[in-house]
C-alpha cells in the first residue's frame, strides 16, 4: 500500500498518538491532515447538561480546536512534516469517511479514546489502514 | 486579551492588491511592515513564512489564506490583512483562490499570543456574514469596523 496521506483524528488525543503519527510521516514520507470535527451530537449533548446556547458551544469547541489545530502545526512545522489542518462539521463517522475519500488518505490514526464506533468503521472502510493507539 | 483590531498597523489592511502570485503577495503585504522597521531583516522572514507555505497549505478555504511565521526578524505579533480581486493560489484544500489573506507574524517567544491570533483568526473568517462584508469593504475603515464588530472578546 503506498501512504503518502495520513489523517490524524485529533479527538482526545494524547501526545503519542500526534507523535506517533509525526513519526510516519516522517519516514514514509507522507502529509498528514490534521482533523477535528465539531460533532452534531456533541454540541446537543452539552447544550442540554450545560444549558448553554448552541452557537455558544459551538463557538467554544472552534476556539478550542483552533488552537489545538495549530500547535499541532506548530509542532509538524519544528520537523518538518507536511501538514494540513482541518476543522469540520457533522457526524464523525460522515466526516472521517468524507475526508478520507475526497483526499484519498490511505492511513487513518486514531486514539483509542476517541468517541466512535471504531469497529463499524473498520467494516464500512475495509480497504483503508486504521492505527488506534 | 488580544484584539485582532490591535495588531493591525496603519496601512495594514490593503484591499486591492496588486501582485497575482502567493510569493508575491506575501512580499506585497510584507512590505507594509518592512518599511515601517517592523520586519527585520526580511530576508529572515522570508525564509521562515516561505519554508512552512512549502510544508503546508495556508490556504485553509472558503477563500481564506492566512500565511504565518514565527520568527526573530519580529518583535511584536502583527496582521496585515489583503484582499485580491482575482484571487491567489495558496493551495487551498478546496482547489479555490484566496481572496482574503491574512498575513500573522510573531517573535518566536510569543507562541501562545501567535496560536491564539491564528485560531481567533480562523474562527472569525469561517463565518460567513464577515467574509461577505470584508470582500466588499470599500475602504480601511470599514475592514476595520466589520473585524471589530464580529471579534468576541
Amino acid at each position: 500500500m503506498n501512504i503518502n496521506k495520513i489523517l490524524l483524528y485529533l479527538e482526545n488525543a494524547h501526545p503519542e498518538v500526534t507523535d506517533f503519527a509525526f513519526v510516519l510521516a516522517e519516514r514514509l514520507p507522507a502529509k498528514i491532515f490534521a482533523l477535528y470535527v465539531i460533532d452534531e451530537m456533541v454540541i446537543k449533548r452539552r447544550v442540554k447538561s450545560e444549558g448553554k446556547d448552541k452557537e455558544k458551544v459551538k463557538e467554544e469547541l472552534e476556539d478550542l480546536f483552533w488552537q489545538r489545530l495549530y500547535e499541532i502545526e506548530d509542532l509538524a512545522f519544528a520537523r518538518d512534516v507536511k501538514i494540513s489542518l482541518l476543522l469540520l462539521e457533522g457526524k464523525v463517522m460522515r466526516v472521517l469517511r468524507e475526508v478520507m475519500e475526497n483526499y484519498e488518505i490511505g492511513l487513518l490514526v486514531v486514539s483509542r479514546y476517541a468517541q466512535l464506533n471504531i469497529e463499524r468503521f473498520l467494516e464500512q472502510n475495509k480497504e483503508k489502514g486504521v492505527i488506534i493507539l | 486579551m488580544i484584539r485582532l483590531v490591535d495588531l493591525i498597523k496603519k496601512g495594514g489592511i490593503i484591499l486591492n492588491l496588486k501582485s497575482k502570485e502567493k510569493v508575491e503577495v506575501i512580499k506585497e503585504m510584507a512590505k507594509v511592515l518592512i518599511d515601517k522597521g517592523l520586519i527585520d531583516p526580511p530576508e529572515e522572514f522570508f525564509k521562515e513564512i516561505l519554508k512552512r507555505e512549502n510544508l503546508e497549505s495556508t490556504g485553509i478555504g472558503m477563500g481564506i489564506a492566512i500565511p504565518h511565521a514565527r520568527t526573530k526578524a519580529v518583535k511584536d505579533l502583527v496582521l496585515v490583512i489583503g484582499r485580491s480581486e482575482e484571487g491567489v493560489d495558496f493551495s487551498s484544500l478546496d482547489s479555490k483562490p484566496s481572496y482574503l489573506i491574512f498575513l500573522v507574524s510573531a517573535p518566536e517567544d510569543k507562541k501562545d499570543e501567535y496560536i491564539y491570533t491564528l485560531a481567533k483568526i480562523s474562527k472569525l473568517l469561517r463565518k460567513d456574514d464577515v467574509r461577505i462584508k470584508l470582500n466588499k469593504a470599500k475602504d480601511e475603515e470599514e475592514a476595520l469596523a466589520i473585524i471589530r464588530d464580529y471579534e468576541v472578546p
